[in-house]
Formats: structure tokens, sequence, C-alpha cells
């Protein structure tokens, strides 16, 4: 199964053909996949099916055909995987009556924790809200949820995190300082699902990525990757150059480029080969006496290969 | 039992917000309030008579049921509204515990507010006739008739948003109109089990049993009860089997159906 880059060797959480329709609007279809240690992106469009697929893998929802597992076991059947799991659901779901720290216990005391105060207190430190833990929830700003909300699911040190947009409302030091935690998190072999339609988080905190659009699971693997996989699609490369003219017209001439366009004294090549580009232009500026400045493929970011993924250009 | 105790605490204080609380309070204190006003101008016996036609089926037949509805429908439906209900259902604890705690605090809530008409209604009682021995009977028959409405209210609050208006249309019509029609099945009216429990209790602390009871009393009562038989121990084996089927149903829909849409 591992030799798909939707399935990981040794994994926590196995999905089987899952889909899950509400009337007739199939939410997700016959989605394949496997989660492990590390932090994996479900990357995908508004609608395209992340939520409706992270809350069938957290239980809250029912697959309407297929089959899932969460470290052995089916969590709408097993409520003791729950020991296990955590959730930062994406809805702006909290009790507003309670305090943070109340709010964070209360998950502790449900979830069986042996001394729930403690690992509250130790929760609400990892997410930097020690001073406004004894104020009202019901005045935290949306980003001073979030993190409560993301104490909470670590209060019970969760194998297995989901987590549902979970920089939504954070401020920039916030989300740099919430990142790090889920890296240190993965770091240490918990298998953390982000949910996110913003591609710069996905790319800062996943190094493993699912996109999905229109309810399938469109790509599986890191960016570079799932890029690859539209051989169809030239790459586009940025060179920089000191006569840019004379570089371009030389690059029209070699077969492994397919167009070249000087704009403001950049270069942009398409090309099928990369790693053939690589090799060959060095040489050929050296030929032309013209010094290189930058070479820097254009779509090999998350957000190109998302825009392919989404728009097929 | 520590996971039983803390959904009870967190449930108290989602159901009696302080706004809420004052405005059902308000309602609860209703039949004190009518009672007191009717008490003060009326003799002794037509007072008493007015209580038991007038006042106790106002507080279980109207104040207890409504204040049960609105309480009973948010337990575990504005948890799913509010989305909530993943703090609660992604933790290791059984769905029945689940129901069964929720239906323990919302029990008590709706006790605590519906409870507090109640010993009103039995002061206001004691103050314009001069009879305190039937508070025990009042605050049994509003526990018993809190129980049996919120256990109904708290799986159809689950099931739909439109609860409160579902439960008050159950109320008006079922409740109101069909089990007061007809005696074959007023048994299954959970106001008249509240009655039937204050009925059986007065005849057991008073006369020994209802057939000693003086012809007029026996006339109050029999009005209020539509044909159920008195009896403390048949209204609470009643709304415990209707408790006990409730956090069944909820632990069946938390399983089998999503927990948030």
């Amino acid at each position: 199964m591992a030799t798909s880059p939707a399935f990981v060797s040794n994994p926590t959480i196995e999905i089987e053909e899952i889909s899950k329709w509400f009337g007739q609007k199939v939410a997700v279809s016959n989605v394949s996949c496997s989660f492990g240690a590390g932090i994996t992106g479900l990357l995908g469009p508004n609608g395209a099916g992340k939520t409706t697929l992270l809350r069938m893998m957290a239980g809250l929802i029912r697959p309407s055909r297929g089959s899932l597992s969460v470290l052995g076991t089916n969590p709408r059947n097993d409520t003791a995987v729950f020991q296990k799991v955590g959730l930062v659901p994406e809805d702006d779901a909290v009790y507003g009556f309670l305090t943070g720290r109340r709010f964070v216990e209360y998950g502790a005391e449900l979830a069986g924790v042996r001394n729930p105060s403690s690992a509250a207190a130790h929760a609400i430190t990892a997410v930097g809200m020690d001073d406004a833990a004894g104020r009202r929830i019901e005045g935290y700003s949306k980003g001073m949820r979030q993190r409560i909300k993301v104490a909470g699911a670590l209060v019970n040190d969760p194998e297995v995190l989901y987590l549902d947009e979970p920089l939504n409302g954070a401020d920039p030091v916030q989300r740099v300082r919430l990142i790090e935690l889920f890296h240190r998190l993965a770091d240490e072999g918990r298998t953390v699902v982000v949910s996110s339609h913003v591609l710069e988080e996905v790319e800062k905190m996943a190094n493993r990525v699912i996109a999905m659009v229109d309810g399938r699971l469109a790509a599986a693997g890191d960016a570079a990757a799932i890029r690859a996989a539209f051989t169809d699609i030239p790459y586009r490369v940025r060179i920089d150059a000191n006569v840019p003219r004379k570089l371009g017209s030389a690059l029209l001439g070699q077969d492994v480029i397919r167009s070249v366009e000087v704009i403001d004294e950049t270069i942009h090549v398409q090309t099928d080969d990369l790693g053939e580009l690589g090799r060959m232009l060095p040489s050929l500026a050296q030929s032309l006496d013209v010094r290189l400045t930058l070479v820097q493929p254009e779509d090999l970011s998350l957000e190109s290969v998302f825009r392919y993924l989404v728009h097929g250009r | 039992m520590t996971r039983f105790l803390a959904i009870i605490r967190v449930t108290l204080l989602q159901l009696i917000g302080r706004r809420r609380s004052i405005g059902l309070l308000v309602l609860a204190a209703v039949p004190a309030v009518i009672l007191l006003l009717v008490g003060l101008n009326e003799a002794d016996r037509e007072t008493e008579e007015f209580f038991r036609r007038g006042i106790l089926p106002l507080i279980l037949g109207v104040t207890v049921p409504i204040i049960a509805i609105i309480l009973g429908s948010g337990s575990l439906g504005d948890e799913r509204t509010h989305k909530t209900i993943s703090y609660l259902a992604l933790r290791p604890i059984r769905r029945e515990v689940i129901a069964a705690a929720k239906l323990s605090a919302t029990w008590l809530a709706s006790f605590l507010v519906a409870g507090s008409g109640a010993f009103l209604a039995a002061i206001a009682l004691g103050i314009t006739v001069g009879s305190w021995d039937e508070m025990f009977a009042i605050m049994v028959a509003t526990a018993i008739s809190t129980l049996g409405f919120v256990a109904v209210m708290q799986v159809v609050g689950y099931l739909t948003d439109r609860a409160v208006v579902i439960g008050l249309g159950y109320l008006l019509i079922w409740e109101g109109i069909v089990t007061g029609a007809a005696s074959a099945v007023a048994t299954t009216s959970i106001w008249r089990m509240g009655a039937s429990a204050y009925a059986g209790i007065i005849a057991g602390d008073h006369w020994g049993s209802a057939l000693g009871l003086e012809a007029r009393v026996v006339a109050d009562l029999e009005d209020l009860l539509a044909g159920v038989l008195p009896g403390v121990w048949g209204a609470l084996f009643k709304v415990l089997g209707i408790s006990a089927v409730s956090i069944v149903a909820l632990g069946y829909l938390m399983r089998d159906r999503d927990l948030v849409s």
C-alpha cells in the first residue's frame, strides 16, 4: 500500500474507499489514503471535502460508504480510542461561559486524565495562554479562542491530533509559535493532520500533502512530487542574467526549451525537463560569456501545484 | 464518576444563564402569584379547590413543561447547534453515560427553576389556607413531571432545531387536549404522572386511602387525574422508564447518526 504517495508505511490512520454524501450532495467521494507520524496537510479549496474527511476521521460523522480505522479501531464504535486523539474543530465552538483554564480542565476530566489541573496548566503554557486563562472565553479574541481550543486538544497528550484551520485568527507571532508547537509534536512521533485552505500555512507546517478537489483525492506527496505528476504542464523557470536578451535568444534554439519570454530584463522559460535545463544552462551561459544571477523554478510551490489541481493551469 | 460529575457541572452552567434563569423564574412564580391574589379574597375551601383544579394543573401542565421544554431541548440540542458536542463526544466516554449525565443535569436545572415556583405556590397555599402539609406532595409531583418532560425533550432537542416549537405543540395537543379528552391515553400524560404522585401522597398522608377522602377533595383530584389512578410509585416508575428510554435512544443516536451536520 505504501508505494502510492497517498499511503504511508506504519499508518496510524487508514482510510479505505470512503465516501460521504448529504442528501444529493457528495461531499467526499471514494477516498483512500493513510496517515502516519509527522504533519500531513489536508489541502483543498473551500468545499473540497477536507472538513468532512477530517470529521469522519475524528468520528464526528459517519461515512456513507467505505471504512476507516484510527490506531487500529473504528472511532465510531470504540470510544476508548479518544483517549489518544485530539481535535481542534474549525467552528468557533467553545463554551463561552467557562474560563480558558476551566475549559481545558473540563477536557482533561472528560478524557480521564489523572491530574486534570496540572495537565491543563501544561497545555495552556504550551499555547502561551497563561495570562488569559483565568478569563471567560466569551471575552477572548478569535486568535485566543483558537489557542485555547488547541490547548483543549493537547490536554490528554494525544497520539493523533486533528487540526481544522488551526491558525484562524492567530496573529503572526502566535502563528509562528503554534507552527513550532505542531512541529515539535510531530517530531515526538505523533500523527498531526492539518486541514487548511491557506497554502502558505500548509507549506510551512506539512512535509506531506493530501490535496482534495471536489470531494476527491486529487494528489498526494510533497509539493515537488505532486508537481512532477503534471507531465503535460511544462515547468516555468525564472532566469536572471546580466545580458538577458542574448541568453534568451540562445535558449530559444535549445530542444529542452518550449518557450522563452523576456519581461523587464528577466527571462521566463518553459521546459518539460528541469534536470536537463539545469545541466545545460551553466555551459550555455559560459559559452555566451553571460553571468547568471538567479535560476528559480516558478511553479514548484504549493500554490502553483494547487492552481494546477484546481484549475488545470 | 469524575466524568459524569464534570458533565453535570458544565451543563448546569450552560443551562442556567443569568438572563434565561430570570425569565424562567418569573414564569415559574406566576401560579404562586395568582394563588395568592385569589386566596386572599376567597374562603379557605374555595382556595383549596382553586389550587387543585386551577393552580396545580397550571404548575404541572404549563410552567413545568415549558421550563422543561426550553431547558431540555437545549441540553444536547445546543451542543449540536453550537457544535460544542465534539468536546463531549470525542472523549473516551460511553454515549449512554453522556446522555445520563446530561439528563441528570438538565433535570436538576429544570427542577431548581420549576421547583422554586412550586415551592412558592405551596407557601402561597400555606399563607392563604393555613395548610402547609401539601408542600411535600407538590414538590414530589413537580420533580416527577419535570423528569418526564426533560427526558422527552432532550431527545427531541437532539433530533431537531425546532424542538421548542414541537414541544409546545406536543404540550398543547397531546398533553392538553388528547389525554384530557380520552381517558384511555390519559396514563401517557406526563403532567398527570406528577398529578397522580401528588394525589397518591395526599391520599396516603391524610386519609389512609383515596376512598377515605372527603367527597369534594375526591372530586378535585378526579378532575386533576382524568381517570389516572393516584400513586407515587407508579408515577415514579413511569418517568424512570421514560428516562431510561431517553438515555438508550440518545446513546443510539449519538453512535449511529452524525454528531454534527
